[in-house]
């Protein structure tokens, strides 16, 4: 399939996909998702919301994470007798998760230092640490890319199983 | 595949539903010696498919697991770090309240009673470095530059009136503060948990450790009231105006020294003299126009130890070895560790996100808000010095004068010191 015909087929998902019931779960997904994150974010810095990233990489991890529960919950409505289908939402949710614990890491990092003491040293969790400050634009980059990767796959898939 | 299921006479969802009943029952050398069965072809693509659903769902199941194992595991270990930070007050408290039964019968010198203390154990003589107080790879910037994005003056020592707010605060600011603290009528966050460690005692005396980053935004904060408690113990001869990095507030604050602002470095040694505490300062640095940046503390310590002074060797080991670390800044006052800020500081109100009104401040503005102070921010810095003064305090039998502040006293009975 050519990438303009694979274009089409994701755009006529989407199209299938988004009623006013979907389009309106996306958006209260997205909610959630950005006050799960925010929360995260507040908890490890004393209640105040200092994103070490640029905040348009946040809210398009917090979109794109929202689009995928959102075909995870198509998926589960249209296939009821399927074991699968909360598929996609379980990578949004994660990497929302993940990227609150990361874009949060900044002075303080009770999250890591808490959970990571159990199996780790000071130092070695402040290497974690300082790699997370150092690079947390390009983690999230990296989480954002392979939401919009999974996307694109599921929607694909979607239209894949109308025409079986 | 649309049109077949039509002809059969089956909708899309139905043939999809019994192909995946069927699946595995449909196996392909039937169907390929039956190509004209349409029914049949048209069942075996949707068994394919449904096996790799299948697959997808066993594999999303093992996701699944995955995050609910971590997302208990979050909840556990806030579980536990809850009972165990109140069971180590606890702990400290009872401590505290034997030490202060045993001395009252005169039965247990003091240095028996630092055998409650951790092992780890410091007791050394040495001269503490001595650093530059002028950098010229990192000049001060005279060039005015718009808040948020500010460096003015940066590296440039406070001149004697400046420094004589840090040095010669009044006590009664240090007790004003202290009983707002202890009424709860302050505003903005004050608190600084602390656990009892073993003094780092250099040339007979305990030691005040820091451990910072010049980029950090608590770290900005957390020197105001650093340097107003340093100040009742001893003076500092020079302070210089520092910020926290852009990305973190750009807060006004007070190096200890000249720091190498533009590269990851670290930079040790500070210009205060007591007669009751040392005063051991170790700055991680990066590049003050980007954001929060930490160096792992096993590169902080092979750069302490390029140094080749022995305090701040055995400081840094001191700090590994406790193996409490979790964030700057992180500061061991005497007897105890704090790990974290004293306070959340950034205004009369501090809101919850940036711009923050301190990033909005000079240098002059803060420190003649802590000249004379009349609002909930300078009282907030105040409270916050009176913490790490109780358990300074704590550490020296209450030899100093600000000790005898009854909410200095009043400070202490409250954290366990």
């Amino acid at each position: 399939m050519s990438l303009g015909e694979k274009a089409k087929t994701v755009l006529s998902s989407i199209r299938k996909v988004y009623s006013i019931k979907y389009a309106a779960l996306n958006v209260a997904v997205a909610i959630a998702y950005y006050i799960i994150l925010v929360e995260l974010v507040r908890y490890q810095n004393y209640g105040i919301l200092v994103f070490g990233v640029p905040k348009l990489l946040i809210y398009a991890l917090v979109v794109s994470s929202s689009v995928m529960f959102t075909i995870g919950v198509y998926y589960t409505a249209r296939r009821l007798g399927s074991i699968s289908r909360a598929s996609a939402s379980i990578f949004g949710t994660m990497a929302t998760v993940f990227t609150g614990v990361v874009v949060g890491c900044g002075c303080s990092a009770p999250i890591l230092f808490g959970i990571g003491s159990l199996f780790f040293s000071a130092v070695e969790l402040s290497v974690a640490e300082s790699y997370i400050s150092g690079h947390g634009a390009l983690i999230v980059s990296v989480l954002l890319a392979i939401n919009a990767v999974l996307i694109i796959y599921y929607f694909g898939r979607i239209s894949a199983e109308d025409r079986v | 595949m649309e049109a077949t299921g039509a002809a059969l006479g089956i909708d899309e969802h139905s043939a999809a539903d019994s192909a995946a009943q069927n699946a595995y029952s449909a196996p392909p050398e039937n169907i390929k010696h039956d190509n004209a069965n349409a029914h049949s072809t048209a069942i075996y693509h949707a068994t394919a498919e449904s096996k790799e659903i299948r697959k997808m769902a066993y594999r999303n199941n093992v996701l699944s697991i995955i995050v609910v194992v971590l997302i208990a595991a979050v909840l556990v270990q806030a579980v536990m770090l809850n009972s165990l930070s109140n069971s180590l007050k606890k702990s400290n408290l009872l401590i505290s309240s034997i030490e202060a039964t045993l001395q009252k019968d005169s039965s247990l010198s003091s240095s028996a009673s630092a055998s409650n203390t951790p092992s780890y154990s410091y007791n050394i003589n040495g001269t503490l470095f001595v650093p530059p107080t002028y950098m010229s790879n990192y000049p001060s910037i005279t060039q005015q530059q718009p808040f948020g994005k500010r460096l003015t003056n940066i590296n440039q020592p406070l001149n004697s009136s400046e420094l004589s707010v840090i040095n010669n605060a009044s006590d009664a600011y240090f007790e004003i503060a202290g009983n707002m603290f202890l009424n709860g009528s302050l505003n903005n966050y004050v608190g600084a948990p602390n656990v009892s460690v073993n003094p780092f005692i250099l040339n007979g005396k305990p030691s005040v450790i820091y451990l910072g980053s010049i980029t950090c935004i608590f770290c900005g904060e957390n020197r105001w009231a650093m340097a107003l408690a340093l100040g009742r113990f001893g003076r500092f001869s020079s302070l210089y105006e520092g910020y926290s990095s852009f990305g973190d507030g750009n807060l006004p604050t007070l190096y200890w020294r000249p720091v190498s602002y533009t590269n990851s470095t670290v930079n040790i040694g500070n210009f205060y003299n007591s007669s009751y505490i040392n005063f051991l300062s170790i700055e991680d640095t990066s590049p003050i126009t980007g954001g929060f940046e930490l160096q792992p503390l096993s590169v902080i310590q092979n750069e302490v130890n390029a140094t080749a002074d022995l305090p701040y060797i055995d400081a840094i080991n001191y700090i590994i070895e406790l193996n409490q670390f979790a964030g700057t800044p992180y500061t061991i006052w005497g007897n105890y560790q704090v790990g974290g800020a004293d306070a959340v500081d950034f205004g009369n109100t501090t809101p919850s996100s940036a711009p923050f009104p301190i990033t909005n401040m000079t240098h002059a503005q803060v420190l003649a808000q802590l000249a004379n102070p009349k609002d909930q921010f300078a009282w907030t810095e105040y409270a916050g010095a009176d913490i790490y003064i109780a358990l300074t305090c704590g550490s020296i039998n209450n030899t100093a004068q600000i000790c005898s502040l009854p909410a200095i006293q009043g400070i202490e009975k409250k954290i366990g010191v």
